[in-house]
């Protein structure tokens, strides 16, 4: 049984055709969003299934011509927000980088000159999932939509709720979080020599 | 929109420095962007670090064919939407 109140078994067929073929091919990177919103793989799974039922219900509302992605990241954050409300809440941590603001300062030259012999090498993606994986999730989540996702700011900032400016800032301090460790990343597994680029103590 | 009748100042390190991640972003008007350029050309220390900064959003990018959705959960997904009446 469907509830969707589609007029004919044709009409149907097309509506189930443009969903399959635009927000299923969307799966790769709704799954990659959700990652960035939970720490947990399996609550990511959960808002993954959870966006497409939702989306699947509400077909009708997504306004052709629009970004797919834009509409069902949207869907996600929203289906993570509610199971999140269910659970335990997570503190959101906005300002764990802060405290770190000074030291990323100091640490800048150490961190550039440690990625900058790496940063075209074929083999990293692993050590970037791993890093981003360590992010808080504001930033994490930023960085995904951006950056992987190739949002503009403005997108970015409608799916999570804020302002354009929190979007720019929460980048700015995710990549330099990012870049610190991912450097550590790629020292643990030996792909920057240890105490390269010298790194003052 | 952008007003390109409307001359640029010419940028100093902070000011492109300010602007470089919405440059790399694509967030840049025209005449913003060619401010920042032509500061760039000329001053090694902005180059360097746009280079670095460029090429370490490269990589991030280039990161997520790494962070696919499993198959697993890609039938689940399928079954689900089954289940709701996709396909029929
Ligand atoms: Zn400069």
């Amino acid at each position: 049984m469907t509830d969707t109140d589609t007029a004919t078994p044709a009409a149907a067929a097309l509506d189930h055709d443009a969903f399959s073929a635009l927000a299923l091919t969307a799966l790769d990177d709704v799954y990659r969003f959700a990652r960035s919103l939970t720490r947990d793989p399996s609550d990511a799974e959960d808002v993954v299934q959870e966006t497409y039922l939702r989306a699947f219900r509400s077909w009708k509302t997504f306004q052709a011509g629009t970004d797919v992605r834009r509409w069902l990241f949207t869907i996600a954050r929203n289906a993570f927000l509610r199971s999140r409300e269910r659970g335990q809440r997570e503190v959101i941590l906005d300002d764990e980088g802060a405290a770190a603001a000074d030291a990323e300062q100091a640490q800048e030259a150490w961190v550039r000159g440690g990625l900058d012999p790496i940063l075209d090498r074929t083999d990293l993606g692993p050590a970037i999932t791993a890093a981003l994986a360590e992010l808080p999730e504001v930033y994490r989540s930023a960085v995904v939509l951006v950056d992987l996702e190739d949002q503009p700011y403005e997108a970015a900032a409608e799916v999570l709720g804020i302002p354009v400016g929190t979007v720019r800032s929460r980048l700015f301090r995710g990549r330099k979080l990012l870049q610190q460790r991912l450097a550590q990343h790629a020292r643990d597994a030996g792909i920057i020599p240890d105490g390269d680029a010298g790194r003052g103590e | 929109m952008t007003q390109s009748s409307e001359p640029v100042r010419p940028l100093d390190c902070d000011g492109a420095f300010q602007r470089l991640f919405d440059f790399l972003d694509k967030e840049l008007d025209a005449a913003t962007e060619q401010a920042l350029l032509a500061h760039v050309q000329h001053c090694k220390s902005c180059f360097d670090r746009a280079e670095f900064e460029r090429r370490f959003k490269a990589a991030v990018c280039a990161s997520r064919k790494a962070q696919g959705c499993p198959e697993e959960l890609r039938s689940r997904v399928m079954q689900a939407l089954s289940a709701e009446g996709l396909g029929r």
